[in-house]
């Protein structure tokens, strides 16, 4: 798909949303270019769901612009790939694997159009890359909640868009499984613009360029630093013991590869209770 | 039994019974995937406001139920996506508000109405030829709608968001969805009556969806269902009038076919998916 140099893949400037009157996003900006990669964390309730919602245009903000290719979120439909926060549909849904990964070959407009052929041969690919080839006739229903979420995230790769946008793509997953699957997702996303929503911030770490922070406003420096002042910001509350245990839990898992987690370790970002919740509420509300 | 085959009021009632079993199978598919059963009940309820409305103005009360049908299906779809928290108190209230204007215009209507009751519970052994034609129109329109739309109606059904954000016109295709819902339910009035369409529209496709593997052999299997619980409906009725001089109306006995149906279906189904190969 070709991309305009010229315009980056998505900017955002001062985006501004209530709703039900309290504001969840305040003067938001972000711009991210081709390639990039960044992981977003924050408290629940912090307008994370929200955020993404406004850049698919699923929410119109207040105030502010948000550009997606250089266009309105809206006619960029179909060039953004979308991994949403499981489970959003229902397991007895009579539909085969294939068929949801095919989703991701949807065409604009009321009739939609492409090319079968070339729909399946994309889908069973994106299937493939997931590892999960062999299940693509398998009923929704009876897949367990990894190989699920490995499929919604099949169907976004099948969209073979160039920005790809997951929410709490692992919050059902064990560290592990989630680990496992954010490594296929980076090797599968190399030309792409990622931006993840996740509480696991010592899996993703390993695997983003870039993290931000984000509780109404969005702490970003284009790094993968976390300073203290985002921590405060961000959660608002003093480390406790138990970051201390998850911190060393993770360097353990992962000492071979301990150097992307300094920024973690350094700051000690919140309390594993406000990093590892469940998932948002405030992102089944709209 | 079978001379009631020569009957030319029994053959009209079974095909009449057969061709509605196809729209029932598909759209009730739709309905039960998306959740709209109680949307399809407001749907109907509402239909009984027009014929109300068709009795006091003099023309046929169908054409009321069909108009009374479209305008609340087209009404409720747009507040399906924008008031999804008070969707269901304005389902009910549409519910209500359908039967309240249909007992209205009724009463108001000078002299008797005669076959009130038909629309109330059915009347599958006299319909009119002209129905026969109106059932294989809407087939067609159905069959015709679901063979351009059933990607998008599907995904839609499964999951609206991920749809939407794909750029598929969500509006559109719940537009579509429940205009052929209305269309349907006013068909099944002559086959069931207003309070029980609800029912045939979604038995016969909850019990197909307990062994479909996907929409289209949810389709086919609520089809075949539908056309089973209509036919012997009509049988069993034509029986228990002609050897034991009991005579009932047909609609009920379609729907508690049809509920007897999931049951056995339902049982069936929890006791192979406890064996191990299930």
């Amino acid at each position: 798909m070709p991309v305009e140099i010229e315009s980056p893949v998505l900017e955002m400037r001062d985006v501004s949303l209530k709703l039900r009157r309290m504001p969840v996003l305040e003067g938001v900006n972000l711009e991210l270019a081709q390639g990039d990669f960044l992981a977003i964390i924050g408290p629940n309730g912090g307008g994370k769901t929200v955020l993404l919602n406004v850049i698919l245009g699923l929410l119109t903000p207040d105030s502010g612009e948000v550009k997606v290719f250089g266009m309105s979120p809206k006619r960029a439909r179909g060039r953004v790939a979308y991994v949403p926060q499981y489970p959003r549909f229902d397991p007895t849904f009579p539909i085969r694997v294939i068929d949801v990964v095919l989703m991701g070959r949807l065409k604009r407009g009321l009739v939609g159009g492409g090319n079968p052929e070339e729909d399946c041969q994309r889908a069973h690919a994106a299937l493939a890359e997931m590892g999960m080839a062999d299940l693509a006739d398998k009923q929704i229903g009876r897949l367990s909640g990894g190989q699920l979420q490995r499929v919604l995230i099949a169907r976004a790769l099948a969209v073979n868009a160039g920005f790809l946008i997951l929410d709490e793509p692992t919050a059902s997953l064990d560290p592990q499984i989630a680990g496992d699957l954010y490594a296929r997702l980076k090797s599968s996303s190399k030309e792409m613009t990622v931006i993840v929503v996740s509480h696991d911030i010592w899996v993703i770490s390993h695997h983003v360029k870039t993290i931000a922070c984000m509780n109404r406003r969005l702490h970003y420096h284009q790094s993968k630093e976390i300073t203290e002042e985002m921590v405060e910001t961000t959660y608002g509350c003093p480390v406790d013991f138990m970051v201390h245990r998850h911190t060393h839990r993770v360097l353990e898992d992962h000492h071979e590869d301990g150097a992307g987690l300094e920024g973690v370790h350094d700051t000690e970002p919140g309390g594993p209770g406000g990093i590892q919740g469940k998932p948002d509420p405030e992102g089944e509300s709209h | 039994m079978l001379e009631a085959l020569q009957s030319p009021f029994f053959q009209r009632a079974l095909l009449a019974g057969l061709l509605a079993s196809v729209a029932c199978g598909i759209v009730g598919t739709y309905v039960v995937v998306k959740r709209m059963a109680s949307i399809s009940g407001g749907l109907s309820h509402a239909a009984f406001g027009g014929v109300g409305l068709g009795y006091l103005l003099g023309i046929n009360p169908m054409i009321g139920a069909t108009v009374f049908a479209l305008a609340s299906g087209f009404g409720l779809g747009l507040a399906y996506r924008r008031l999804r928290s008070s969707l269901d108190t304005l389902i009910a209230m549409v519910w209500a508000v359908g039967m309240a204007l249909g007992i209205l215009f009724i009463s108001l209507t000078p002299g008797y109405a005669p076959d009130l009751m038909s629309y109330l519970f059915g009347s599958i052994l006299f319909v009119p030829v002209g129905y026969i034609w109106w059932v294989v129109f809407l087939d067609l329109i159905i069959i015709l709608a679901v063979l351009l739309l059933h990607k998008n109606l599907q995904a839609v059904a499964f999951d609206q968001e991920f749809a939407e954000v794909m750029g598929v016109p969500v509006d559109a295709v719940l537009l579509v969805l429940l205009g052929l819902a209305s269309l349907t339910v006013v068909t099944l009035i002559q086959v069931v009556g207003v309070i029980l369409v609800i029912a045939l529209l979604t038995i016969p496709a909850a019990t197909a969806q307990q062994w479909a593997v996907n929409l289209r052999h949810m389709m086919i299997e609520a089809v075949l269902i539908g056309a089973f619980c209509t036919t012997s409906g009509l049988f069993l009725s034509y029986g228990l009038s002609d050897s034991y001089g009991i005579n009932v109306p047909t609609g009920p006995l379609i729907i508690l076919i049809a509920v007897a149906l999931y049951g056995a279906s339902s049982a069936i189904h929890a006791v192979v998916a406890k064996s191990p190969r299930g």
